[in-house]
This record gives structure tokens, sequence and C-alpha cells, in this order.
């Protein structure tokens, strides 16, 4: 057989590189053990902008530090790979700053309802993690906003560094808009007689991906300012849990007249998105749609994406605003949803370390790159925004956003459909009526709470 | 049972115990225990969170799927029995194609089939990030070749009922290359005589391969559609990577992906979920291996 | 339990030589008219193997040579400017070089013990020198399609120390494969005959193994080794959740975070993406010709249990 000796050399050439690794990594260890080193470890999910920053800091830290040796771990949320990686540090217990999804209120539901928390509110209720309340870095935040997004029986569990506009957020194109002499829509109506004025110049008015849900972005939008109509930005949480109550006690579901009108409006805003946007991805959904400067004036995707857009085409000039969803221009303001949490598990082998990290990050110096990187909205009050271009409208519209409503509560076991309509199966993408779909919420709901 | 003829009267009663000794606690260790606590959490309710309570509850992971939950484990249930049907079937039918047409010497043969056999050796991402390019409705070949043919715009694994179906082609494209190998090595094991005989005879190609062929492949078409229904039968992965379950694709095997390791993480319920998915694989797994030993023996 | 036996019958094909071609000397056309056909044929499989199976996979290779904005702006056309650009880069930016030497050790390792192991675990059930062989055998296969379990495997390293330890991880993995109980067919085609010449001899069992054994089932290792060493190296979720030192990652590891980090830089994936594949692509065409002579001397059973237990520790819970 002619094979053997090419395989005879593969094997050698496997052999000998397997040695001169074990030779190669057993030196560089050697040598990191040198000095008498503390590792401080910290993890967060890949956002490209916050992962670039983020190992930006560590440099800084390690500088300040010259004993300790940052481990950063990310990776993506995508298929799962981010939970088993935060799940897995929390368990061994050698996580000392861990990035979490803010839980919000909705997290930790009434006795009555039974309901046992999930995700960081079950660490928190379990005592998992620390309480950040009194640590001086915590007085550089707006306290209100870190107790609604990860506060639990007084305390403050983490440090909620961003948030973002998301329900509704739209990515627009200045130039086209005032080649159409257009400007940012301020009512639902006015939107909608822009989308059909740019659709009859030849023009597909909205651009999304489709493929991963982003046209749920339409409906909580209008949801949103709908539901938050006449009410104080900082009523925002007292609504969500009026909410939350009526469907408790059956006085309100999924099939209300309400929804039947807000899926009505995003009907109609659907009518003007690019036809096959249910197969696009979100991973290349930003890029396209900055390289086609001349089409889809709009783009529907939250502001954590500045960076790709701005990646994929440096001389578009963009800008983002909020889909209005109402004919009350006051009402249509800007939700905001608290993202990144840092926290510090109480099983953190290095503490004190870890709170001078986040001394560091909440330096307002430093935070003002951090909102630069991401494209997060503020939550120290001190740094008022990024001093981005595209945000000249979010900055105006800054001061009365709101916190965006959370969902009802639901028990452990029910049905998706419990928690609101599906997108993906919601004409047009999918091929499901409103009726069909707020009906089969509705009742999906209902099942859940055994009523 | 025969006896083991190594080492002395002495030693001799303990060389096959000692032979397994290491690989089997390994196995007991590494491969039975953690499949086992897989099922002692089907009966409780438990986040999967380190630190949070492990709540025993019985049934009601089981009984919960199949009532409230019901709408949800039906549909992937079905998914899942057209999923296997229609990729053992295709898989196979293709396959033998395959192996017909590449079952020749020489070198050029021999890259063709390492060509055909290539692309199980990508990991699922590679291979979901490929045809996620491909079939892109903006920018992909896929949509140019769509609106030749067609004259419209189609989504692609954004469809309801083409999503199902290129996922399936997929997996099919990914793994057809092992069909053609096994029913290759089927096709090489046929004596060579029994083709003389049919070449007497007179027979036609077509009556050589139904009368002939066909039915001298049984062992390899049992192996061949064996493995590829137990192979399919858990695949998650690749449809997670190409449309994340949703168009119609969730199979019970991404159900229960989602299920314990979703945003929503349920690790009772996922498992749960795998213990039916084993159900499935027993029932089915069984099934087709009696029926295909039954027709092996009458053909 | 007649599924097992039927299972144990269908591995059981032993180390058949294979036979030749058999359909060549069915007719005797022309001369002409065969060189016409065999061309026909050769277009025909040349085209179905480039055109539909290797296609995809170079039409992702051929956008790692775009520039972003180039593929941007022309996703379907062919690179202009050609740029090596994102080869380089993506092996800085994803430090590719020592993850490569650790998945190396992740696979060879593994599977060389996989394999032996499996032998040593494979032989005595096949000779039936347990009271009840059968039972075994089909209790290992059967435990084969249980769930994994990521989570508690997780907990139990925790315990026994094997967490974040490349001896720990190698030992995991070197242990848990079940797919060498499909070694058992593939033995039974060895004459019984042999054990007991070498015994008589007084070849010791462990030298008998290595000795005789082994070089016997050549053809099925290979193909083991190759799915096993496949399985590894595209190994993501165990080395994710049992390795937490950047040190130990192995390069898939490291690919996901620069697939997350660059997520929207198709050009720059695809280049990482070909990085990493590059060794199983160079191993599997020095290997490939073992791959139909080890499927056709009947390893393809046992194959997909290797791959298996592989993926099992890869993908499932």
């Amino acid at each position: 057989m002619s094979i053997r000796r090419p395989v005879a050399i593969g094997i050698v050439a496997v052999v000998a590189a397997t040695s001169a690794a074990a030779c190669s990594s057993s030196k560089s260890s050697g040598s990191g053990s040198a000095g008498p080193k503390e590792t401080l470890t910290i993890a967060e999910w890949t956002n490209p902008g916050a992962v670039d920053y983020t190992k930006a800091l560590d440099a800084q830290f390690e500088k300040a530090h010259p004993n300790v040796k940052i481990n950063f771990q990310n990776t993506s949320t995508a298929n799962g790979a981010w939970g088993q990686l935060s799940n897995s540090l929390l368990q061994s217990k050698s996580v000392d700053v861990l990035a979490q999804f803010a839980p919000t209120q909705k997290a930790f539901p009434p006795s009555f309802t039974n309901i046992k928390p999930g995700g960081p509110a079950a660490l928190i209720e379990a005592g998992q993690l620390v309480d950040l309340k009194d640590q001086p870095f915590m007085k550089n935040y707006d306290m209100t906003a870190q107790q609604s997004a990860i506060g639990y029986n007084g305390g403050v569990y983490g440090v909620m560094a961003a948030e973002y506009a998301g329900a509704g957020a739209i990515w627009y194109k200045k130039d086209l808009l005032a080649k159409y002499n257009m400007t940012v829509p301020t009512t639902f109506t006015e939107f909608l007689a822009d989308c059909a004025k740019l659709k009859a110049a030849g023009k597909t008015p909205i651009f999304l991906a489709g493929k991963v849900g982003m046209q749920g972005g339409i409906w909580q939008g209008i949801e949103n300012q709908t539901l938050m109509a006449g009410k104080q930005p900082a009523d925002s949480t007292q609504v969500s849990s009026d909410r939350a109550n009526a469907f408790w006690n059956g006085t309100q579901n999924w099939n209300n007249q309400a929804y039947k009108d807000i899926g009505a409006k995003y009907q109609q805003v659907m009518q003007y998105i690019e036809p096959a946007a249910a197969g696009v991805d979100q991973q290349t959904a930003p890029g396209l749609w900055a390289v086609k400067s001349d089409d889809y004036p709009f783009l529907l995707d939250g502001s954590w994406d500045s960076s790709t857009i701005l990646k994929a085409n440096p001389k578009l000039n963009v800008g983002l605003f909020v889909l209005p969803g109402t004919d009350n221009a006051a009402d249509n303001r800007v939700p905001v949803k608290p993202d990144l949490t840092w926290v510090v598990p109480t099983s953190a082998p290095h503490k004190d370390l870890a709170m001078e990290w986040l001394t560091m990050f909440s330096d307002p110096a430093n935070y003002q790159n951090w909102l630069k990187a991401t494209g997060s909205m503020s939550t120290e009050p001190s740094v008022s925004n990024s001093g981005t271009s595209w945000m000249d409208w979010l900055n105006q519209h800054t001061s009365d956003s709101f916190v965006q409503l959370t969902t009802p509560w639901i028990p452990q076991g029910a049905s998706n459909d419990a928690a609101g309509p599906d997108y993906y199966k919601l004409a047009p993408i999918g091929s499901d009526s409103l009726d069909t779909i707020l009906n089969r919420s509705a009742s999906a709901y209902t099942k859940s709470i055994g009523k | 049972m025969s006896r083991c003829p190594f080492g002395t009267s002495r030693t001799r009663r303990f060389i096959p115990w000692a032979s397994i000794s290491i690989p089997g606690i390994g196995w007991l260790l590494f491969g039975l225990y953690p499949s086992l606590a897989t099922i002692v959490y089907s009966f409780t309710q438990y986040s999967g969170l380190p630190g949070t309570p492990v709540n025993f509850c019985g049934f009601c992971n089981y009984t919960n799927g199949f009532t409230a939950l019901w709408g949800e484990l039906w549909p992937a249930i079905k998914t899942t029995l057209i999923y296997v049907a229609g990729v053992t079937i295709l898989q196979n039918a293709i396959g033998l194609g395959l192996a017909m047409l590449m079952n020749r010497p020489g070198r050029s043969y021999t890259f063709y089939r390492a060509l055909i056999f290539m692309p199980q050796i990508f990991s699922v991402a590679v291979v979901g990030t490929t045809f996620a390019l491909i079939l892109d409705p903006i920018t992909g070949p896929a949509e140019n070749a769509w609106h030749g043919i067609f004259h419209s715009t189609s989504a692609f694994l954004g469809d309801n009922t083409l999503a199902l179906p290129l996922v399936m082609a997929v997996n099919i494209w990914m793994f057809s290359g092992y069909s053609m190998l096994i029913y290759i090595a089927g096709l090489r094991n046929i004596p060579k005589p029994v083709y003389e005989a049919a070449a007497l005879d007179g027979a036609g190609k077509w009556r050589v391969f139904r009368h002939v062929t066909w039915p001298l492949l049984a062992p390899a078409t049992t192996v061949n559609v064996f493995l590829t229904a137990m192979g399919t039968l858990g695949e998650y992965a690749l449809i997670l990577v190409l449309t994340g379950g949703n168009f119609g694709t969730k199979t019970l095997g991404l159900y229960m992906y989602d299920s314990a390791f979703g945003s929503n993480a349920q690790l009772g319920y996922g498992s749960m979920l795998a213990i039916l998915q084993f159900g499935l694989t027993l029932v089915i797994g069984g099934g087709l291996l009696w029926a295909l030993r039954r027709r092996e023996i009458q053909l | 339990m007649s599924g097992t036996t039927a299972m144990a019958a269908l591995a059981d094909q032993g180390p058949h030589a294979p036979a030749q071609n058999p359909r060549r000397q069915l007719k005797q056309p022309s001369r002409v008219a065969r060189l016409a056909r065999l061309s026909g044929r050769q277009l025909l499989c040349f085209v179905i193997a480039a055109f539909v199976f290797a296609a995809p996979l170079v039409y992702l290779f051929l956008q790692s040579f775009k520039t972003f904005t180039g593929f941007l702006q022309d996703p379907t056309g062919s690179p202009h400017p050609w740029t090596k650009q994102n080869f380089s880069d993506a092996w800085s930016v994803g430090d590719f070089g020592r993850e490569m030497i650790n998945s190396l050790i992740y696979a060879v390792i593994p599977v060389t013990i996989t394999l032996t192991l499996g032998v040593f675990l494979a032989f005595p059930i096949s000779r039936g020198w347990f009271r009840h062989s059968n039972v075994l055998y089909s209790f290992f296969i059967f435990s084969g399609f249980l769930p994994g379990g990521l989570i508690p495997l997780f907990i139990e390293a925790r315990a026994l120390h094997l967490y974040n330890s490349m001896p720990g991880y190698l030992l995991m993995v070197s242990l848990s494969g079940a797919g060498f109980f499909f070694f058992v067919g593939y033995i039974k085609g060895i004459p019984k005959e042999i054990d007991e010449a070498a015994a008589l001899d007084g070849c010791g069992y462990i030298r008998f193994i290595f000795r005789i054994v082994i070089p016997q089932m050549k053809p099925a290792l290979a193909t083991f080794a190759i799915f096993g060493f496949v399985g590894s190296w595209n190994n993501l979720i165990l080395p994710l959740v049992m390795l937490s030192d950047k040190s130990l990652w192995p390069v898939t590891r490291g690919l996901y975070s620069f697939f997350g980090e660059n997520t929207q830089n198709w050009p720059l994936i695809a280049a990482g993406t070909f990085i990493v594949a590059a060794p199983i692509l160079l191993l599997f065409i020095l290997l490939q010709r073992f791959l139909v002579e080890g499927v056709a001397g009947g390893a393809a059973f046992g194959t997909q249990g290797v791959t298996k237990a592989a993926a099992d520790q890869g993908d499932a819970e």
C-alpha cells in the first residue's frame, strides 16, 4: 500500500508536534508562575464593542495592579454557548466579575403567584450574588434605575452598565430621508405616510433580520408607547406590575382589544418590509443595510449595532430614532431596555479585586468610552452621552425615556405562547392571522395560571 | 461461554476481568453515571443554575408535557418523524446512487469519493455558516438562481414551507458520502461469479440491479438505514445553526436543547424530553432492526 | 434482545479481502464505445462531486479572499481585489497557533487511548469469555442511546478535580467514549485458533493484543481514528464547559469567540474557519483511502460509534 509512508510521516509529525507542545507549554507555565500573581476572572457574552472595550480596560487594570493577571472569558450567546460558560464558571466558583442580563422586577413575582424566580433572579434569591448597594462606586449610578434592574429586598445585586433603545428602534439613512424632504417622523400616521412615499419612489422602506425575530421590535415599540400613553416615565415599573396583576386576576388577556389594535398597527408597518426579510440573518443585516446606501432607508435594529454599521460603511450618514407608535407625538417616547449587568458571585475568589475593577469601570471617563464602544445609553447621571453623531435624536429624547415594560408573570412550565404573540408565526412572516395568534396566547396564558 | 486460553491456571480467571476493568470503570464514571443522573433530573423542577434548589416533583414534567405543553410537544414529535423519515429515505437513495456511480477503480474516482465524503469532516458550525451565506435571500447565490427560475423572491430558511426541506437537504448533503461508502463496501462484498451468472442469463442492467445487486446489498442497506435513522433522531445542532428551530423546524432534539439551555432554562423539563427521545429512539431503532432483519432473511 | 444480536451480526463482517469490482467484465463493447461511456461517466461523477459536494465549501473559501467592504458590495462575485489579509488577521486575532497544539493533544491522545482500551474491552466480550457476554454487549450498546448529561458530568468533574486541567480533560474524554463496543463484531472475524496457538507458544495476553490483534484490525482502527480525530477536533461544548484557562483552550473554542467578536465580517470568519479546518483536511487527504477500505472491512458500524460518542460529548446536554 502506497499510503503507508505518508501515514507514518503524518503520525511522526503529530507525535513530534505534541511532544514539542508539551515542552513549550511546560516552559511557559513555568515562567508564568514566577511572581506571586493573582488571577482575576471576568466573563461576558460576546458583543464586539463591549469585548474590545473590556479588553482595553483589563490592560489598564493590569497596568495599575502589576501583580494581577486578568483572565477574560467571552463567548457568543448563540447556540447556548454563553449559558454553558457562565454556568460552569459559577459552578466552579472561579469567576469574580460576571455579566448577566438585568433580571428586572418581573423576575421577582409576588409570593401569592408561587412562581419561583429563574435566571439571575434565582441566583439572587439563593444568595449567590454579592449585594453591591453600599459600594462607593455605586454612587456614580442612578440608583432608581439600578433598583429596578437588579434590586431585590432593598439590596442591589449588580451594576446595570448598559441599557439600549431596543423596542421599535430604527436606524435611518439621513441623506436618503433628506432627498425625499423628510424629517424623522413623530406620529404613527406620519411614519406610515413616509413609508408609502418611499415605496412609491421605488424603495423598499424597511430592512430587518426576520430569521432571528427582529420584527418583534415593531410590536414591542408600539405596545410600550401605547400602554405608557399619558403616564410619567417613572411609572413604567408600576404600569408593568399593574398589567401583570390584571393578567393574573384574569381581567386582562392577550386577546383584549388593546392588543388587537397594536397587532393591526404592527401589520400595517410590516407591509413595508423587505419581502424576503424572514430569511435575513442578523449576522448580515446591519452590514448589508449600511452598504446599500441608496435603498432601505430604515433598519429595524437596536442601538447596540452601531459599531458594525459604521464599520461596514464609514461614510454613511446615519441616525437612530424610535418608531412612533401612536398618533400623539408626546406619547412616542423611547422605551429603554436594561441589558448588561455586572455581578459579583459570593463564591468569587477575589472579591476585593473585583470591586476595584468595578470602581475603575465606573469611573466617568472610562464609562464614557464604554458608551461609545457599545452604543448603550448612559446609566450614570454625570455622563450624559457618548458624544457620537448618530445619537443626536436619541440624546434629545433621553430625558423622557422610560424603562421598557415587562411581560406578565409566567409560571414555570408554561407554553412559550403564554408570554405573548409568536412573531415567527404571525403573518406576514408566518401564516397565522392576528386573531389566531392572540387567542392562542390568551388560552396558553389562562391555562398556565390554572384558571 | 468459552474459556480464556491465556495466563496460568491461577490467573486465567482474572484476565478477562482485568482486560475490561479500566475501560469499563471509565465508562461507568463518565458515560453511564451522567446519563442516569439525567433520568433523576427529569423528575425535578430545577433551573440548572448552581446554588439554586432542586425540587423533586414526581412526574410533573411528564404530565405537563402531555397536557399543558402538548401543543408544543406534539409538533416537535411530528417534525422529528418527518425529518427522520425524509432524511433516511433520501440519503439512502442518494447514497446508493452515488455508490453505483462511484464504485470504480482509478485515482479520479478515489478523488470524487473523497470530495463527496468531505463535508462531514467539517464541524456543524462551518456547514451552517456556509449555507447561511448561500441561502441568504438578499446576497446568496441561491437567490440569483431562484430569481432566474421563478422570477420571484424567497426567504429560503425563513420560509415556513421551504425551511424544513432545506435543512433536511443540508443534512443529506453533509452525510450522504457516509451512506455511499457503506454501500460501496456492500457492493464490494458481492462475489463476482453472481454477476457472471446473471450476465450469462442475458439479464439487462435494471434486472441485474433489481434481482442481484439490491437483494445482495441487504446487509449494507440495513446498516445504512439504521444508522441514518438513529443519527438523525437526535439531530439538533445543524438545525440550531441553520434556523434556530423556527419556521417549522423544531425537532424533539432541538426542543430539548431549548428547554434545557435556552433563555428560560428548565433543566428538569429538558431532561424529561431527553428521556422521551431515548424512548422514541428505542422504539424506532428496535422496530427498524426487526423489520430490516426480516427483510434480509426473506430476500 | 434479538435486536442486539442482530446488530452484532450486522457488524460481523470481519476483515474480508475486498472483492474486485465485479461489473467490468459483464460485456465487451468496442473500445471506442467504452471510452465514450467511460468519459461520460467520468464527467458525470466529476460534476456531481465538484458542483454538488465541493462547491459550497469552495464558495465559502473564496469569500475569505475578499475585503469586508468588497464582500458587502458583491457577495456572490469573485473577490476583487484579492486579499490574503484575512488569513493573517484571523491567525493573529484568533491566536490559533497555540490552540492548534492543544487541539492536537486533545485529539491524538484520547483517540489513541480510546482505541487501545476499546480493543481490550471488546476482545473478551467478543470471545465470549464471560458467562453472559451477549447480555453485557447488549447493555453496552443500548446504553449508547441514553441521553448524555453534561451538567452531572460537570459536577462530577469538579468533585474529581478534573475541571480546568489538561490531564483531567484528557482522562475524561479518553475514558468516556462508548464507541469501542463496536469492535466486538470485527474481532469475531479474527479466527479463534490464533488465540490458542499464541497461548500455547507462551505469548502473554497483553503482548498478544498488541502484537497480533491490533495489527489485524488496522483498517478498522484507521477508520475509527479518522472519525475520532475529527470528532475531538470539532468538539466545542465540552472544552467550553470544562476548560476555563485560555492556555488550555482547543482551537474550536478560540474560533467560537472569534466568530462572536467578528459576527458580521464574513470574509474574516471564512478565513478563520479554514485555518481551523486545515489540519483535519490534511489528515483526511492523507488517510482517505483507508476510509473506503476500513468501511469495506466492516468498520462501518463502528465508526458511527466513535462519532456518536464524540458527538455526545460535544453536543448533547
